[in-house]
């Protein structure tokens, strides 16, 4: 990629931030690789240094959203309808019905839970042994639960941008949404029907399950990430860890963008699935119906990827030893580094080239076509 | 590592890094590579942070026919390197005290 390139796809990451925002940092960008080209370093290799484009624009995303979160909380002073928590906790467990839960960080370290149109939902929060319980309790009548209700009810979590052992959450119908700033060593985030979205450093485990709501995890540090939903949509984005990554969805597309991770599975039945800038040690890609396509997914064991009806395309993707299955979906694949290439077909075209590298590419299909290409 | 620890460090070793002499960014990267691997991506927010918080400002010179930004340290950014060299203090104490012999005779 050439320097232009990379700012161009830059500017385009930023597209919605301001253009002083977008400019300061474009800058910034071109002199560190000026600085590279006049060290003697090959334009190309220079830009390398930067990383992927995602995650140098999610740094500069990270900086700006910080700036407007610090002004907002310089306004913020707590309501009626909030308790300050003094006790310390390590542990987080909500337990509510339809209300939004947030969490944010406060400003001045201070914990403090605010609800906003809760109405009738009276919530109990308390903390014990060393867990911060928020619960819900529902005490309306039949006849109060009708009716359109016009403001959203939230329940918001300030507290001290740090670290937390276990987050739990469980919710029927509410969202939830977690901003940048918290680290936790384990959590899981459960709803029926609402979206996640979180930004957080997972320390060694994170799961994520919503039936109908959209999946949004941007995911920093070691540990494993799970994210399910049923008919929602899940993507992850940026995991730079040695645990795990799994994405699923039965009808919803899966999204997988910037991660380093041990095993990377991605399962869908129906959904389409867009895995990019991807490195594991193993990968499995599955899905019934649904498209694959993958870009610059590399597995230094084995890469996995199956498919009934759907097409496979794989740009710039290697395993040490590949398999790839269709049944009548077309496979199209531009391979990193020679194979030894293996394949069945019923009636399907099949063209390999004729390669001998140290791994092996399995490729079967029944009626689908496959073409493979090395780069 | 525990994570406040780290980003705690990271902000420190740029700091550290411009503390004699004003540096850009490549230059950081480079001074902090044998210590620290940091790419221009992880160091921006960190820059932006510190800019923010006062500990640095930054000025804009011509470097051969093109701009480069300085960093410079103001005396915020000196004195987050002192706190942390007195914290240090408390925490090499704590090795010392995980690691000491048992010298107590019955």
């Amino acid at each position: 990629m050439t320097k232009q390139e990379f700012l161009n796809a830059l500017r385009g990451e930023l597209r919605s931030l301001s253009e002083e925002d977008i400019e300061r940092s474009l800058a910034y960008f071109s002199e560190a690789i000026d600085d590279r080209i006049e060290d003697g370093m090959p334009e190309e290799d220079a830009v390398a240094e930067m990383g992927p484009v995602k995650s140098a624009a999610a740094g500069v995303l990270a900086d700006v959203q910080r700036d407007t979160r610090q002004s907002e909380h310089r306004t913020y002073r707590p309501g009626d309808d909030s308790v300050r928590i003094s006790e310390a906790f390590k542990h987080i467990r909500i337990e509510d019905s339809e209300c939004y839960i947030k969490l944010l960080p406060s400003a001045d370290g201070a914990c403090c839970v605010e609800y906003a149109n809760c109405g009738s939902i009276r919530h109990d929060c308390f903390v014990e042994n060393e867990t911060l319980v928020i619960r819900s309790v529902d005490e309306r009548r039949w006849f109060e639960k009708l009716g359109i209700r016009d403001r959203q009810m939230r329940v918001s979590l300030y507290m001290p941008a740090t670290g937390y052992e276990t987050l739990f959450i469980n919710t029927a119908s509410g969202d939830i949404s977690i901003a940048e700033g918290f680290a936790f060593l384990n959590a899981e985030l459960k709803t029926a029907s609402g979206d996640v979205k979180l930004s957080a450093y997972s320390e060694e485990k994170l799961s994520i399950h919503s039936s109908s709501g959209d999946i949004t995890a941007s995911v920093q540090g070691p540990g494993s990430v799970k994210a399910d939903s049923m008919s929602g949509d899940v993507q992850i984005i940026g995991n730079t860890g040695e645990g795990d990554v799994a994405a699923e969805s039965k009808s919803g597309d899966v999204k997988i963008e910037s991660v380093q991770c041990s095993f990377l599975k991605a399962h869908t039945l129906s959904g389409d699935m867009i895995i990019s800038d991807a490195a594991c040690i193993t990968a499995n890609i599955n899905t019934v119906s649904g498209d694959v396509c993958a870009r610059k997914l590399v597995a230094s064991g084995e890469l996995n990827a199956e498919s009934v009806s759907g097409d496979v395309k794989l740009t710039q993707c290697d395993g040490a030893n590949m398999y790839l299955k269709t049944v009548s979906g077309d496979i199209a694949a531009l391979l990193e580094s020679p194979k030894r290439f293996v394949f069945s077909t019923v009636s399907g075209h099949i063209s390999v080239p004729q390669t001998f590298g140290e791994g092996e590419c399995e490729i079967r299909t029944i009626s689908g076509n496959a073409r493979i290409t090395v780069k | 590592m525990d994570i406040q620890l780290k980003r705690g460090l990271l902000d420190v070793c740029v700091l550290a890094s411009i503390m004699f002499k004003d540096s850009y960014g490549y230059r950081i990267v480079k001074d902090l590579k044998p210590y620290v691997e940091i790419s221009e991506s992880t160091l921006y927010p960190i820059l932006r942070r510190l800019e923010s918080a006062e500990m640095i400002t930054v000025r804009t010179a011509e470097h051969n026919g093109r701009l480069r930004k300085y960093y410079h340290i103001e005396p915020a950014g000196l004195e987050r390197i002192e706190s942390f060299r007195s914290e240090w203090k408390e925490i090499i104490s704590i090795y010392n005290y995980v690691n000491r012999e048992d010298d107590e005779n019955d």
